[in-house]
């Protein structure tokens, strides 16, 4: 009985969020920019944490973000509300960084072979600052499909349906690119020399 | 049967919960008895927990005033009267097009006349030029000849009597003394009238207005005076810079001035003391002879021309010749490995310095201890070029073949970034970026 109540109590609350956005997307429709100001309040830190770890600039990341709500500004229209907001959000979002990925490509980081990732100390390893900054090196060294995957599920939480409408492929997929992207890190943090024992 | 492998593949799906009834238990029972996998699972397990626990960035405050800023310059650029206006502009001109169509077409008064002016409005009478049916008096002849069997002949063509003109004569008017009276009045009516047509004419003008010119002309409505253009604040008012003609006008004249103040102390006998001129100036020395303007415009002499064509086509044959007019290089010459330089040879330009470390370069002179100019030394030793210099950053090329060497010196020596950007297989070019001051390595 309990878990039937709390099931409930969860898919009210993700009904509550849906219907808030959709309150607030006719607001803006009807001729009322409070409800688009309120969206972008609402979403301002997950876009910018996206493009962020996306594009690891800050400069680009800001730049980025502001492009994206601003296509949602002049495309608010178009959203037809098949899916959820937030996914259609994402969607542009994660176009805008690959759009802007693609531009930079020609102005790359040098990759791994010149150097490998140095640690300063073994002593700093036990430091979680470092390890952090290992995991985000990590993150970036990965490729952009696989980066996406790991940015979507692991750090904003998305539902594989969700990424594949958002990344337009397959759950399959999806899937797999999550998977590979796990273990990629996960070797990449081995040879760097983490001890997953003593975590 | 399924391998390790394939159970390590589900174990993503397993950690997010989303591996159906069936296939997890069948990894459950697995991994029971595999020892590889299990520890795989622990440490995906481990990275996953590792990942979510990433601090997420805050976007910063000014997001959403940017994103403000950016949708209002978008309404305002939208709505602004050019493009407010545009369908309406359009649909008048069309109709602008049509209506001048029909008037031209409807209205039988077509000259030039019938809209200037409005005192006399002469009809337009349509001339209809009707041919003559007859032929000119060749081409019957011809016709003649033709007809007969024979060529027309040209010389009976030209002897043909030309219509002889009709002569002009001047007729001279022998006047009667009473109308050269009558001219004089006239003339005198003439000269009035243009007296009043300047009249008129001041009476637009408010301010010159004369009382004599009030009484004789009509009120007459002032020509649309221009309103000063108003610029809105955020315009920014920018001088326009001087074409290269009034440039040259500009310093033409101040050298004329310059000239005219001289030649007028010399004509009234003042010294250059006497007229405040300070004994260093140009002014003073040309007065007493010493300074000669240079001379803007070279007069060139007809034989110095002559000379100088003669070479220009020296040249050009020199170098249909030979190719060109530099000279030859060899490559290998140019970048030939010597016992010093060791196997890295250097490059043309370079001072042989990339093998000495940077401490004991900056002990060698003050200049040297600037980090900057270490790098640029750096790039040109390995045949590189500097592109761009900013505030942070450096852009440069350098060629393929040293740009390891460099690039190690580089990461070996001082705290920069940098970042690759390839163009073509020979050449790279390379970024080099640092915050604040460059720091070098101890």
């Amino acid at each position: 009985m309990g878990k039937i109540f709390f099931l409930f109590l969860l898919l009210t609350t993700i009904n509550d969020k849906e219907d808030e956005d959709i309150k607030l997307i006719d607001q803006f429709l009807s001729g009322k920019e409070v409800g688009f100001n309120r969206l972008v309040l609402k979403y301002q830190n997950r876009i910018y944490n996206l493009c962020m770890r996306m594009l690891n600039n800050e400069d680009d990341a800001l730049e980025v973000s502001q492009d994206v709500f601003l296509a949602v500004f002049v495309n608010l229209k178009k959203f037809r509300r098949e899916s959820r907001f937030s996914t259609w959000l994402f969607a542009i979002a994660i176009n805008h960084c690959r759009n802007k990925l693609r531009k930079k490509i020609k102005e790359e980081d040098i990759p791994d072979n010149y150097e490998e990732i140095d640690l300063k100390s073994p002593y700093k390893i036990l430091k979680e600052k470092e390890i952090k900054r290992l995991i985000s090196e990590a993150i970036k060294k990965l490729e952009q499909p696989y980066r996406e995957a790991i940015i979507l599920r692991d750090i904003e939480d998305l539902s594989y349906q969700e990424m594949s409408k958002i990344m337009k492929v397959e759950i399959g997929t999806v899937k797999s690119r999550v998977h590979r992207a796990r273990s990629k890190i996960k070797q990449i943090l081995k040879r760097a020399g983490i001890n997953f024992e003593k975590l | 049967m399924k391998s390790c492998k394939d159970y390590k593949e589900m174990l993503s799906e397993y950690i997010d919960g989303t591996l159906p009834k069936g296939q997890r238990e069948e990894l459950e029972s697995h991994l029971k008895s595999c020892f590889s996998c299990s520890e795989e699972l622990h440490e995906l397990r481990k990275t996953i927990f590792l990942v979510r626990s990433l601090p997420k960035y805050h976007a910063p405050s000014t997001l959403f005033t940017s994103v403000r800023e950016r949708i209002n310059k978008r309404k305002r650029s939208k709505s602004s009267l050019r493009s407010r206006l545009f369908p309406i502009t359009s649909i008048a001109m069309v109709l602008i097009v049509i209506a001048a169509f029909f008037v031209y077409r409807v209205t039988p008064y077509r000259t030039k006349k019938y809209f200037s002016s409005h005192k006399k409005v002469k009809p337009y009478k349509q001339e209809v030029k009707t041919k003559s049916l007859a032929l000119s008096p060749i081409k019957e002849k011809v016709k003649e000849a033709e007809e007969k069997g024979y060529a027309y002949n040209k010389a009976e063509k030209e002897s043909y009597p030309k219509k002889p003109r009709e002569p002009t004569y001047v007729k001279k008017k022998i006047v009667p003394k009473e109308e050269v009276k009558q001219g004089k009045v006239l003339q005198a009516k003439r000269y009035a009238l243009k007296n009043e047509m300047k009249k008129r004419k001041k009476s637009f003008y408010p301010s010159k207005v004369t009382k004599k010119g009030k009484k004789n002309i009509k009120i007459m409505e002032l020509p649309p005076t221009k309103t000063p253009r108003v610029y809105k604040r955020s315009e920014k008012i920018e001088e326009r810079p001087l074409k290269v003609e009034n440039r040259i006008k500009k310093t033409l004249n101040e050298e004329r001035m310059k000239k005219e103040i001289i030649t007028s102390t010399i004509r009234r006998g003042e010294t250059p003391y006497k007229r405040g001129l300070s004994p260093t100036s140009e002014e003073f020395r040309y007065y007493q002879g010493r300074y000669k303007p240079k001379r803007l415009t070279k007069k060139i002499s007809e034989r110095e021309k002559r000379r100088r064509i003669a070479l220009k086509y020296k040249r050009e044959k020199a170098i249909a010749e030979r190719g060109s007019t530099r000279k030859m290089v060899h490559p290998r010459r140019a970048l030939a490995p010597t016992k010093e330089r060791g196997r890295h040879f250097l490059a043309k330009g370079s001072r042989g310095l990339s093998y000495i470390p940077v401490i004991y370069l900056r002990s060698l002179s003050k200049r040297l201890s600037n980090n900057k100019v270490l790098i640029k030394m750096i790039v040109k030793d390995a045949g590189g070029v500097l592109l761009t210099e900013k505030k942070g950053w450096l852009k440069v090329r350098i060629p393929a073949a040293r740009k390891a060497l460099f690039f190690n010196r580089l990461k070996k020596e001082f705290e920069v970034k940098i970042n690759k950007r390839t163009i073509h297989d020979k050449t790279e070019i390379f970024v080099i970026k640092w915050e604040g001051k460059i720091k070098a390595h101890k």
